[in-house]
């Protein structure tokens, strides 16, 4: 039944829909990490802090509401990236990784705190990532080591997994249809064999 | 005095929490909507355009590269 097509190449995959997803997701979640563990739960610095710093009620409740409104810019972000996956897992021809998706959101991550932490931190300085001394040591840290640091292990990691890419391919010969039923035009299964 | 303080703070923590339209809150949301608020809204959503632009040229080489090669 099953017929056995060796040495056939599989058509091009493309690695772009899963990384776009990854990224845009990285860029979501990362933006989360941020706003829930250092605005929220350290409370180290909130988004506007450095420029109305929170030390009375409505000061707090100013920098609150604009943490709400950077939660919902993450927010809107991670949609995006659910729908971006959505649609690259319906493509046939998108490469289908978890290691691929991985290295790319700790690269969106990374991307997020390369550019959050240059704009927001150094060139409108509207906060730090630890305000007081040594604040500037914190600040280069998180872009080098959570922005620059992590895209370059997302990078590495989502290469690792293009030697996985399937090569070879063996697929099945179409079910005949039974007597009386119109044939299976749907898309066929396919056993991919790794080389 | 320790414990006065305790006191105090925990006040604060619950009038801040269950107040949705006290008088902070009312000062805070006009602090907000006021003369600054769309610069400081371009300013917070500067870091996702420039993402957003990163992200884009980065898809458009690729897609420049991908029809390049065989």
């Amino acid at each position: 039944m099953t017929e056995l097509v060796r040495n056939q190449r599989m058509p091009r995959m493309k690695i772009g829909p899963l990384v776009s997803a990854g990224l845009v997701l990285g860029v979501g979640l990362g933006g989360f990490f941020d706003g829930i563990l250092l605005h929220q739960i350290l409370q180290w610095h909130n988004m506007l802090s450095s420029v109305v710093p929170p030390t009375n009620l409505v000061a707090m409740k100013y920098n609150m509401i604009w943490d709400g409104l950077f939660h919902a810019a993450v927010w809107t972000a991670c949609g995006v990236g659910i729908a971006l996956l959505f649609r690259a897992g319906r493509r046939s021809d998108a490469v289908w990784s978890g290691r691929l998706l991985a290295g790319s959101m700790l690269a969106g991550w990374g991307l997020f705190n390369l550019v959050e932490g240059t704009i927001d931190h150094f060139v409108l300085g509207l906060h730090h990532v630890h305000p007081g001394a040594g604040q500037f040591a914190w600040d280069v840290g998180f872009v080098a080591i959570a922005g620059a640091g992590f895209i370059l292990l997302g990078y590495a990691f989502a290469r690792s997994s293009r030697a996985r890419r399937p090569k070879l391919v063996s697929v099945p010969a179409p079910v005949p249809a039974p007597a009386g039923r119109p044939a299976f035009t749907g898309p066929r299964m396919a056993t991919i064999t790794e080389s | 005095v320790q414990g006065d303080h305790v006191v105090r703070a925990l006040v604060l923590t619950a009038a801040s929490a269950a107040c949705p339209d006290c008088p902070p809150v009312r000062d805070a949301r006009a602090l907000v909507l006021g003369d600054t608020f769309w610069t400081n809204a371009l300013w917070m959503v500067l870091p996702f355009i420039a993402i957003a632009l990163v992200l884009w040229l980065a898809h458009r080489i690729v897609q420049i590269y991908e029809r390049s090669t065989p």
